[in-house]
């Protein structure tokens, strides 16, 4: 689970697939209105390393609160493959649980409270910018 | 009672009482869902009102999401039983998590082998914090 490859991922119907390039070392889990509804897992990646290889027509698009963050479902059964994240719509963050063949309960869970956002925002991006930080 | 709404609050359950556990299952489905289980029988211990998309799953039951939010609210059995009623669970993670955060989780084999598995002593606040 350590190296970097390529993870096949879908939604239920089949109609969405995507591949994700990355190094699955851990998920994140977000506390606000609509992730903890979701119970995503998600993993981050930039723009080029997210292709979504079938059903791009078939997602419907979500926007809330700052309409900045997008999030994609599978119009036919309701399962949510990926979104564009508010902390940086640029990137991707996949959510692990469309990703079949991974232990999900095995990954290092990280936890981001987006029940308070600026907080939490703040708090990670200030991590981040330490000398050494990953 | 306990009541759940998806985040653009067009659909909402309520379910009567406190379930005595959230189930979580490992099938393909429920999997992707990341939900929470709790069930009862429609418009007995469970209501919903609003509008759903249903994502129709062979024959056995039919699960239901908001189609302006993606949330997913709850399955519903296509066959009614024996008295005429038709099996339903709601998603527990729609609710306030104060309201089921002590609710005891199971676990559910509907990967393999449809068994119900040990409890392992978590309970729904410990998968949303």
């Amino acid at each position: 689970m350590s190296n970097r490859r390529t993870y096949l991922g879908n939604c239920h119907c089949g109609r969405v697939a995507f591949e994700v390039d990355t190094q699955l070392d851990h998920v994140v889990e977000c506390s606000c209105s609509l992730c903890r509804r979701l119970g995503a897992l998600w993993h981050g990646a930039s723009d080029g390393n997210l292709r979504i290889t079938a059903g791009e027509a078939d997602l419907t698009l979500y926007q809330f609160n700052t309409m900045t963050a997008k999030h994609y479902t599978c119009r036919h059964c309701g399962v949510h493959p990926f979104s564009r994240p508010r902390l940086d719509p640029n990137r991707w963050v996949v959510n692990v649980r469309c990703i079949d063949g991974v232990d999900v309960s095995a990954l290092p869970l990280m936890r981001f409270d987006g029940a308070n956002w600026e907080a939490a925002a703040a708090a990670l991006r200030a991590k981040r910018a330490q000398p050494g930080a990953a | 009672m306990i009541e759940g709404t998806c985040l653009c609050r067009a659909v909402r359950w309520q379910f009567d009482g406190r379930p005595d556990g959230a189930t979580a299952c490992n099938c393909t489905a429920c999997r992707r869902y990341g939900v929470l289980w709790a069930y009862d029988y429609e418009n007995e211990g469970i209501r919903v009102t609003g509008s759903t998309q249903a994502y129709v799953r062979g024959k056995a039951l039919e699960f239901h999401f908001c189609p302006v939010c993606g949330c997913l609210v709850f399955w519903r059995g296509q066959q009614r039983d024996s008295a005429g009623r038709l099996r339903i669970a709601v998603n527990l993670r729609l609710a306030q998590p104060e309201a089921v955060a002590q609710i005891p989780i199971d676990h559910f084999d509907g990967l393999d082998t449809f068994d119900d598995l040990p409890r392992d002593g978590r309970c729904v606040a410990d998968y949303w914090f």
